[in-house]
């Protein structure tokens, strides 16, 4: 948050006033209107609209960028999506520029600016750079893309054709003439999912800039047109790239990684009535979730799949790595399933190689952040020891079973081994382990631990484990250069509505990953827009396995804010979801 | 207090510019979507296996372009909800350029497999004694396009358009929709309603009637056929097949009116009460395949480098015409060709039952040439 001027004069009235006042005015000038006779009525209409527009266009104009490889080549455009010079662009427009990670990026003030590339996302076709120079930059929103209707009024703006010479945009104003929209792409690459499609004239040129709404929003980044026999030109059929999609690879692309879209390698195909699974491969994600040939799809993602095209468009919007939930239907049987999905391959020309220093940068943004939104204003002390009551309930539709929920305690102090404390049905009290990096270390690579508690278990105390020693330490001891940002996932769907998590607007996590030697990664996540501890988990294998802890109820305790809840997922493979509540905790 | 008072009542003449928020095209679009099917059938070369048409009667009348596409044994139709149905020819009109279809078969879903009953003959609907063999298929949401009286110039059926009157067309260009995805919109304003001296290709357009010219860009395959509506979602045209001005060699953006179609369906549904049941209309196959005159023009990778005659082929309608090795293609049926890959393109355009006339450069001296009547080639000119 930037703050400007003083608090003095209370601005929040004064806008609250202005903003009567030009209710009322525009109150008088629509009743007006809409008593005059219909011809000065529909002028005054259409005045309107235009006058709208026009504003909407002044407002974003200084946000597009014109980007190219040197001053006399032709290139793209692109648009700043935050006041530190981030910005979209197209990948097919970057992708001469991502040896050298250079480039030019013009503003509508006339000033060229240098342009940095940093992730990119090929399959998606979109790719992040940076602008160079400046300490604050204009910049756009970017919209609800779902939200978009045909026959909306959608502006494009960029620099087709370079016509422009002193960077000022070019704009073309159509409607929206089709909403998830799937354009297949070349192999791997380029694939527009889920895409909008608009009859705003988009020419070469334009390609990474932005398509936005009436309000002004992005909506989507222009990168496709269909093209006819006459050349490459508009021909009314644009596609923009949906900025819903985009949202979930920002977090990847602002770290300078190489983006990939998942793939649950199975296909689907119409059959009267149904959408069908017609091929599953083995050993691939939907085949692990317990998908099987002939099995009925129902949902995806929490929307109903009416066709194969459908189910491609939708897909091919999340990350790899992204939990999805599907709904599928086996001898009039419903099931759900929730997985991971696996990585398609981007095709490169040469192989992409991340800068570090940009990563760096996005490590310690997040976990400054973090830290900051656990000590509040102040900089408190990180705790010196915590100590967490867990219940674990059964999943009684597993196997048929009602276990008894089972009691647990986990406590820590700084400069010791954790205790995990199995307390009984009863909180009787039972097993004890003492748990220190060596143990946790030690069980990574294989062996035995010293008591016969389940692999289940076992993994929830290691995530736990390395949770507390990673982030409850002090920022100035820990070594951020073994963290790594790996991008966004999603905060985990909750089933009885009770463990959403606080910070659930955008229901994303953005993941800072830490290996674990020899085979093991244990990988934070922080929710988007508070930078809250959303989720922890371990990933270790081969075999693959995984257990993610997903925290919520934050609440405010000595003056730390944590959170005083968990839900535990393990199993990836079998699909199947386990639960801990977890309440109470005294640091 | 006030302060409230006056908020409700923006809330309530806000209502005038909420309707009016979206762009304005609401009721065109939600006319249009749902009285648009997806064509599919008989595809060659350029022109493609997909179009569009538009529900006139509940029963499944449709009415599209007179193509190829109609050609196919069978024509399956894809309505806005995604059911798949068969269409047969009613009826065609050649010099209109215009065709009639009936929807039959039970509204499968997309891809399902044709079920052999549902073939069978379904009796035209309104016509007096005509035993409903089966039970109709429908209702079905519809355009309107009959006229009340007879049409006249002067006063034509159907909502009356000014120049500079906005329109909207829905249809598959492009193929872009699938199964139950609504098919695609284009707006525009409706430019003037004139006679179209046109061509497709090298064959003269044969409609010689009015047409609405609009500036919506609908000349892209797969549009023909495509419902053009009105802001109040009223028909008022059907996209006509993609044409070529023979006054300024632009592709053409039309629409041919509704009181020339209500004309057309009129004789359409008269025919098929009397029995007059045609069989899928023998529509031309249009040969597009490159012709060849015997001219191989000099080439070099992709770069683009002038049209020299590299070799005549020995016996070749070039070399009867006289063209000669080293001669520079300058033009071909008056259309320019600066470079080599201009005078592939262009020769691939051409007809191959008519002549062409090529001037040529050799050394200072510019030659006109004719060549009559170039063969088919099977291979691509090089």
């Amino acid at each position: 948050m930037f703050r400007w001027g003083s608090r003095k004069g209370d601005p929040k009235r004064l806008r609250m006033r202005g903003c009567v006042f030009r209710a009322v005015v525009s109150f008088l000038v629509s009743c007006s209107a809409a008593f005059g006779d219909p011809a000065s009525r529909s002028r005054k209409i259409v005045q309107e609209a235009d006058a709208r527009r026009i504003a909407v266009v002044d407002r974003v104009a200084p946000s597009v960028v014109c980007v190219s490889d040197s001053l006399d080549r032709g290139g793209g455009s692109g648009v700043i999506i935050d006041p530190q010079g981030y910005g979209l662009t197209n990948y097919h427009v970057v992708a001469g520029l991502v040896e050298k990670r250079r480039g030019l990026g013009g503003l509508s003030d006339g000033q060229l600016y240098e342009l940095e590339v940093l992730g990119i996302d090929p399959t998606g076709d979109v790719a992040m750079f940076r602008l160079l120079g400046r300490e604050m930059y204009p910049y756009s929103e970017l919209g609800d893309s779902d939200a978009v209707q045909i026959g909306d009024t959608a502006i494009a703006m960029g620099n087709p054709f370079s016509l422009s010479e002193d960077s000022t945009p070019s704009v073309s104003v159509g409607l929206v003439t089709g909403t998830h929209r799937y354009q297949y792409g070349v192999g791997n690459n380029l694939i527009y999912s889920d895409c909008i499609q608009t009859d705003a004239a988009i020419n070469p040129g334009n390609s990474g800039g932005p398509l936005f709404n009436e309000a002004g929003e992005i909506i989507g980044i222009n990168g496709r047109i269909s093209v006819n026999t006459r050349g490459r030109f508009n021909v009314g059929f644009g596609y923009a790239i949906s900025s819903n999609q985009i949202k979930r690879f920002i977090p990847a692309l602002r770290a300078g990684l190489l983006a990939r879209h998942g793939t649950m390698e199975a296909t689907v195909e119409n059959r009267t009535g149904a959408v069908v699974f017609n091929e599953v491969r083995a050993g691939w994600a939907a085949y692990r979730a317990g998908v099987a040939r002939g099995d009925v799809l129902l949902s995806l993602a929490g929307r109903r799949i009416d066709s194969a095209n459908h189910f491609a468009s939708l897909l091919g919007t999340y990350p790899s790595g992204w939990t999805v939930q599907m709904e599928i239907e086996r001898a009039r049987e419903p099931r759900v399933l929730t997985f991971r999905l696996d990585s398609l391959e981007p095709k490169l020309r040469k192989p992409f190689t991340m800068d570090h220093e940009v990563n760096q940068g996005e490590v310690r943004r997040v976990l400054h952040s973090y830290a900051s939104t656990v000590t509040g204003d102040q900089t408190a002390e990180p705790p010196a020891g915590l100590v967490w009551s867990m219940t674990r309930r059964h999943d009684a539709g597993r196997d048929g079973r009602i276990v008894p929920p089972q009691y647990f305690d986990a406590s820590w102090e700084r400069g010791e081994p954790m205790r995990w404390v199995e307390c009984g049905v009863d909180s009787g009290g039972g097993r004890e382990v003492e748990f220190d990096e060596m143990e946790a270390r030690r069980f990574l690579a294989g062996s035995n631990m010293p008591s016969e508690i389940p692999a289940e278990e076992r993994l929830i105390l290691e995530t736990l484990y390395w949770a507390w020693v990673r982030l409850f330490e002090p920022l100035e001891s820990l070594d951020l250069t073994e963290f790594m940002h790996v991008g966004a996932d999603r905060v985990w769907p909750s089933e009885d509505g009770r463990l959403e998590p606080s910070a659930a607007a955008s229901g994303m996590v953005e993941q800072i990953s830490v290996p674990i030697p020899p085979n093991g990664t244990v990988t934070f996540g922080f929710e988007m827009g508070n930078g809250q501890l959303g989720q922890a988990s371990i990933i270790y294998g081969p075999p693959h396995t995984e257990v993610t802890l997903q925290f919520s109820d934050h609440r405010e305790i000595d003056g730390l804010t944590l959170p005083t809840r968990v839900r535990v997922r393990s199993g990836t493979g079998s699909g199947y979801v386990d639960e801990l509540s977890w309440w109470e905790f005294s640091p | 207090m006030k302060v409230r008072a006056g908020i409700i009542l923006v809330a309530v003449c806000g209502l005038v510019s909420i309707v009016r928020a979206g762009g304005g095209f609401e009721k065109a679009i939600e006319a249009a979507l749902p009285r648009v099917v997806k064509l599919y059938g008989l595809g060659a070369g350029q022109q493609k296996g997909y179009g569009t048409g538009v529900i006139i009667s509940a029963d499944g009348l449709v009415l599209t372009v007179y193509s190829l596409l109609i050609d196919a044994d069978t024509v399956r139709a894809t309505t806005a909800d995604g059911k798949l149905y068969e269409a047969s020819v009613v009826f065609h009109d050649r010099e209109r350029q215009l065709s009639l279809l009936r929807l039959r078969g039970a509204g499968q879903s997309e891809n399902a497999e044709g079920n052999g009953s549902t073939k069978e003959f379904v009796g035209a609907s309104g016509a007096e004694g005509t035993v409903r063999l089966k039970p109709t298929i429908g209702p079905f949401p519809y355009f309107e396009v009959s006229c009340a009286t007879p049409p006249s110039e002067s006063a034509p059926c159907g909502p009356p358009l000014r120049p500079g009157d906005w329109v909207l067309a829905a249809g598959n260009a492009f193929k872009v929709a699938d199964g139950p995805e609504p098919v695609s919109i284009a707006h525009g304003v409706f430019s003037a309603r004139t006679r179209l001296d046109a061509r497709r290709r090298l064959r003269d357009f044969p409609y010689r009637g009015d047409v609405l010219v609009i500036d919506a860009i609908t000349n892209n395959p797969g549009a023909p056929g495509s419902a053009l509506v009105n802001l109040d979602g009223e028909f008022v045209g059907l996209i006509g097949r993609e044409v070529i001005s023979n006054l300024t060699f632009t592709h053409f953006n039309y629409a041919i009116p509704r009181d020339v179609l209500a004309d057309f369906v009129k004789r359409g549904l008269e025919a098929e009460s009397k029995g007059e049941f045609m069989a899928a209309p023998q529509v031309a196959l249009e040969r597009h395949e490159a012709v060849d005159i015997g001219i191989r023009v000099s080439r070099a990778g992709y770069q683009s480098v002038l049209p020299f005659v590299e070799r005549v082929i020995r016996g070749s309608p070039a070399e009867r015409a006289g063209i000669r090795k080293d001669d520079l293609v300058l033009s071909i049926n008056r259309k320019n060709v600066a470079t080599a890959d201009e005078y592939v393109a262009e020769l691939a355009e051409l007809a191959a039952d008519k002549p062409i006339d090529i001037v040529l450069r050799r050394g200072r001296r510019i030659i006109t040439v004719q060549i009559g009547a170039p063969r088919k080639n099977e291979q691509p000119t090089p």
